[in-house]
Order: C-alpha cells, then sequence, then structure tokens
C-alpha cells in the first residue's frame, strides 16, 4: 500500500492533466497535417498543407498583425502607468492600501462584463465617452465602428482592466529595493526624478521583464473583448489570432487548418514562455512576502 | 491604548507641520491617484446607473435614476433564464473549485512527502502544464466530447478544469515548508499516510488552500472562450454566456435593452465583487501567485 499509494494519491491530476492539456497538443499536431472538416467524413493527409494555407493566407496575416498591434499599444503604456502609479502607492499606508485595491479590482471582473459595459460607454450615438466628448464641444468618435480606430480602443479597454494588476506586482517589486539606496542617493544630492531613473528604474527592471513577457503573452491570446464588442469587425480590423482560430476551426468547421494556427500560437507563446522561465525563480517569491 | 492613539497623532501633526511646503506636491500625487481610482470606478457606477433606467430614458443625457426603477433586475430574473444561467454557472464553478483543491491537495502531499520512482518526471508534467496556452486545446478538446457525445452538459465544462499545474504546485511549495517533524512524529505514533494528510498537512496547509480554491473559483465563473464553444443549448449556458447572447441577440436586432443588459451584467460581476471586498487580500495573492500560469 505505501508503494502504491503516492501514485493514486497523483493519478487524478495527472490524468486530467493528461487528457487535457498533454493529448490536445498530439492530437492538435495530428489534425493540423489533415484536411478535416464537417463535411468530410474521414480526415485526408495533406502534410504541411494546412501551414502552407494558413501562412499565405490574407486573413491569418491580417490576424498576426491586428494581434501584434493591439500588443504594441496596449502593453507598454499599461506598464508605463503601472510603474509611475506605483512609485506613488508603493509606501505603505492606509491611503495607499485603498488605491491598490481600487485599482486591483477590475482584474477579478469577468472580461465579459468588461466588454459589455465598455461596448455601452463606446457605443457611438448614446456612449459615455461621445457625450463627454460633445459636452466639451468636441464631435463625436466612432470608438468600435471605425475601421482605423477600433483596435485602439479595445487597446483602451485592455489597459485599464491590466493596469492595476501591474501596479500591484510594481508595489511589490519596489518594496524589495532597499531603502538605504535612496538614503545615499538623496545624501548625494540626488532630485526625486534623479533617484527614480537611477535607483528604482534600474532596481525594478526584473519586475518590468517579468510584467512585459506575462503583458505580451496576455496580448497575443486576447479573444474575449473582440467577441463580445466588435466580433472582429468592422471590416476584419480587430479579427485578432484567437478569433481567427475560432471563425475557422469552429465556425468554418476546418479543424486542421484551425489546429494549424492554435500550433503556430502556441509555438510563438512557448518562445516567449522560455524567456519568462528564466524568472520563476523571483516571481514565486513575491507571494510568500 | 487611547493615549498611544492620541500620541501617534500629536506626532502625526507634528509631521505634518514640518512638511508644510512640501504639501502641494503630495496633493498633486494624491489627486493623479483620485482621477485614476474614479476612471476605475466610473464605468462600475455605469452599471448601476443604466440599469437603473427606463429603457425610454436610456438615450437622454440627464436622465435621473430616481424614482429607483428596478424593473431591468426583474425582467432579467424573470424575463429571461438568468437564474437558468446562474444555476449553471454555481454548478460549475463549485465542482471545479471542490475538485481543482482536492486534487492538488493529494497530488501535492505525494509530490511533498513521498518518494516514488517516476516522481520528478510527474512533477515536471505537471508544472509543465503551466507552460501550455490554454487555446491549443480547444478544437481537440471539442473532438474529444464529441466523440464522447458530452458537448453541451455540465461535465463537459467541468472535466477539463479538474486539475491545475497551478494549484499543485501552490500546494506542494506551500507544504514543503511544513517541518517534516510533524508528520514523523505522527508516523512514530503509528499514523498512516492518508492520516497525516487529513490530520496534518490539510490543517497546516489551510490558508494556501484557500488561496487556490479562490482562486479556481475566480477564473472558473469568469472562464468565457471553453463554454462559449462547448454549449450550444441555451439550457447550458453560463452566466457568462447568457451575457454575451443577451448582448448579442438584441444588438442584432436594433439597440440593445440597455437596463437589461446591465442589470445582467450587474448579476454576472456580484460573485466576485462581494468575494472581492470580503476577501481581497487573499484574492490579490492569488492572482499575483497566478501570474506564471
Amino acid at each position: 500500500m505505501r508503494r502504491v499509494l503516492p501514485y493514486l494519491l497523483v493519478l487524478p491530476a495527472v490524468a486530467v492533466l493528461a487528457l487535457f492539456i498533454y493529448w490536445p497538443i498530439v492530437y492538435s499536431v495530428w489534425l493540423s497535417l489533415h484536411r478535416w472538416d464537417w463535411l468530410m467524413p474521414e480526415p485526408q493527409f495533406v502534410g504541411l498543407g494546412n501551414y502552407t494555407v494558413m501562412l499565405t493566407s490574407a486573413q491569418f496575416q491580417n490576424a498576426l498583425w491586428k494581434t501584434t498591434l493591439f500588443t504594441l499599444v496596449s502593453v507598454p503604456p499599461t506598464l508605463a502607468l503601472a510603474l509611475f502609479v506605483a512609485v506613488l502607492v508603493a509606501p505603505p499606508s492606509r491611503a495607499n492600501r485603498v488605491f491598490r485595491s481600487i485599482y486591483f479590482m477590475p482584474t477579478v471582473m469577468s472580461a465579459v462584463a468588461i466588454g459589455v459595459i465598455f461596448d455601452w460607454m463606446m457605443n457611438t450615438e448614446i456612449g459615455t465617452f461621445n457625450a463627454a466628448l460633445r459636452a466639451l464641444g468636441l464631435p463625436g468618435v466612432r470608438w468600435l465602428t471605425d475601421p482605423d480606430l477600433a483596435i485602439y480602443s479595445i487597446a483602451l479597454v485592455e489597459i485599464w482592466k491590466q493596469f492595476g494588476y501591474a501596479v500591484v506586482i510594481y508595489a511589490a517589486g519596489l518594496q524589495a529595493i532597499p531603502v538605504g539606496l535612496y538614503e545615499a542617493a538623496r545624501i548625494d544630492g540626488a532630485s526625486p526624478r534623479r533617484q527614480f531613473w537611477d535607483v528604482t528604474f534600474p532596481l525594478v527592471m526584473p519586475t518590468t521583464f517579468f510584467l512585459l513577457i506575462l503583458s505580451v503573452i496576455n496580448g497575443f491570446q486576447v479573444y474575449t473583448f473582440v467577441e463580445v464588442m466588435t466580433e472582429g469587425g468592422p471590416a476584419r480590423a480587430t479579427e485578432v489570432i484567437l478569433f481567427y482560430l475560432v471563425r475557422t476551426g469552429f465556425e468554418a468547421g476546418n479543424v486542421g487548418l484551425g489546429s494549424a494556427v492554435a500550433l503556430f500560437l502556441f509555438v510563438l507563446l512557448m518562445g516567449i514562455t522560455a524567456l519568462k522561465m528564466t524568472t520563476l525563480g523571483r516571481r514565486v517569491h513575491y507571494g510568500y512576502d | 491604548m487611547a493615549t498611544i492613539e492620541r500620541e501617534s497623532l500629536r506626532a502625526r501633526s507634528r509631521a505634518r507641520n514640518r512638511t508644510l511646503p512640501a504639501l502641494p506636491r503630495l496633493a498633486w500625487d494624491r489627486l493623479v491617484l483620485m482621477l485614476l481610482a474614479l476612471l476605475v470606478v466610473y464605468p462600475l457606477w455605469e452599471i448601476v446607473r443604466v440599469s437603473l433606467l427606463d429603457v425610454s430614458e436610456v438615450r437622454r443625457p440627464g436622465a435621473s435614476i430616481w424614482p429607483l426603477d428596478l424593473g431591468a433586475y426583474v425582467e432579467a430574473w424573470v424575463g429571461i433564464p438568468f437564474p437558468r444561467y446562474m444555476l449553471n454557472s454555481l454548478i460549475v464553478t463549485l465542482a471545479v473549485t471542490l475538485g481543482n483543491t482536492l486534487t492538488a491537495v493529494l497530488a501535492a502531499y505525494a509530490f511533498s512527502r513521498t518518494e516514488f520512482f517516476g516522481r520528478e518526471l510527474l512533477f515536471l508534467l505537471v508544472i509543465g502544464s503551466l507552460m501550455i496556452p490554454s487555446h491549443v486545446t480547444l478544437i481537440p478538446n471539442y473532438l474529444t466530447f464529441a466523440g464522447w457525445g458530452m458537448l453541451d452538459t455540465h461535465a463537459a465544462l467541468i472535466l477539463p478544469f479538474l486539475a491545475s499545474g497551478f494549484s499543485v504546485f501552490f500546494l506542494r511549495q506551500y507544504m514543503l515548508g511544513i517541518p517534516k517533524e510533524l508528520d514523523e512524529a505522527a508516523r512514530i505514533d503509528g499514523a498512516g499516510l492518508w492520516t497525516i494528510l487529513w490530520t496534518i498537512m490539510v490543517p497546516l496547509s489551510w490558508p494556501a488552500i484557500s488561496v487556490v480554491a479562490l482562486f479556481a473559483f475566480m477564473s472558473q465563473w469568469n472562464e468565457f472562450i471553453w463554454p462559449l464553444l462547448s454549449t450550444s443549448s441555451e439550457e447550458m449556458r453560463t452566466i457568462q454566456i447568457g451575457l454575451r447572447y443577451l448582448l448579442r441577440d438584441q444588438e442584432e436586432g436594433g439597440s440593445p435593452d440597455w437596463p437589461l443588459v446591465m442589470a445582467g451584467t450587474m448579476i454576472a460581476l456580484m460573485p466576485l465583487l462581494i468575494a472581492y471586498l470580503v476577501a481581497e487580500r487573499h484574492l490579490i495573492r492569488g492572482i499575483t501567485m497566478g501570474s506564471f500560469r
């Protein structure tokens, strides 16, 4: 019994992970090498055909570009704003704790609910954003229905949701900086600005790196906001990779092509995750302070 | 006690007097922080405000929410199957929270306290799952459940989430920090592995277990893409999916009934907002720890 018990204990967890996380990868590879849709009873081997179709597809290239654009315009502002705010709210005090928990609140809110709220607020005719613009005497903007603007509007929602999380992580990172360094800088006559750029910024770099990798990974997997607010439109202007995956793999039922897209994104994210793993030790340390 | 408070008050007012020249800068900082807090909270107020309006008033900018009109909430509860969505969400979320925590407790215990052949490899398998983004599993898992004839069931919504690398990893780390002497002593007294797990390890790991459970609850309540893809009937929709259709179905037929949509949003947000108010500290810890998912 003593010999078998450990296996019995790990069995449920390992079985679930094997069946619903590891097996799907193997299955995806197999699927991606076959042509198979709802009309065909038998999968047909096509080699790398799906990958060729994917890489030459203008829609896929559009999706890849839109996802990259979304990540580029949402991640840096989130981190910059979060670091700025974290410097202000990191010192332990009751007021700062309240600020931190308010900023963090969107992190627990469902993406669907957030999408719905911003869908309302960004509504061209009756939304809050345009009401505010009109009150200032400015013309309204088609936040979600202008193809040139929609992806930026969704990036704005992403910033709104993510910045509080980054603030909390940054605040933890800032508290790890030895106070002595600031005292030394002050004695040397460094202004608060100099202290930020010469002490805070370089020393909080590991946190920045961690948040950057994590946010890029999240950014590349954006789906819910797009699904709820624009459905990839207008005119595919917000069709991100996951949206394209669902459209080809599920709505069009082309599971081979869908799997190729999924694996492409997987390999891309694995590359980024490999970078992330190098900071794992540091990260694990945060939760225990 | 009172004297100490008075002392510290006096000290604080003295400190304030001394830093008086710096006060304008401090106020500027606070102003920015408050403005940001307002920007975060405002959308929440907007949900409440719109949900209390009458449909006919939505287009009027200065519409007043007085007298309070709870019609939209009644409509969400009676007119559309929100209770059913809520029930589905509760069933799925509670099952996943319990199951995920239980598999994690068992596995974490084995990984932290027993020696067996293949332990390192299996543990690598467990933490390796953290690196796998969930989108790769969508199509294969859909086909798996289709093959079993189990699409559009509660089981399909629950099974894939019954274990997670994060939960096992987090609990194992915590259990490794519990002194081995405690279970050694119990073993000398004749307790078996199983007894030690439930009488020593579980009670001592309670803080970590509650973080894992809270985190599982939260991410499951908000789960969107899998229930969207794996359910097809209205009876199986979770609250997130119900909310999405509430917005979408109406949008296709013109303008959505915004008070109704916002009432639905409020209902969908309520459990987590309450959980956040009650256990904010733990939630923050769970999420910041969960960040390496």
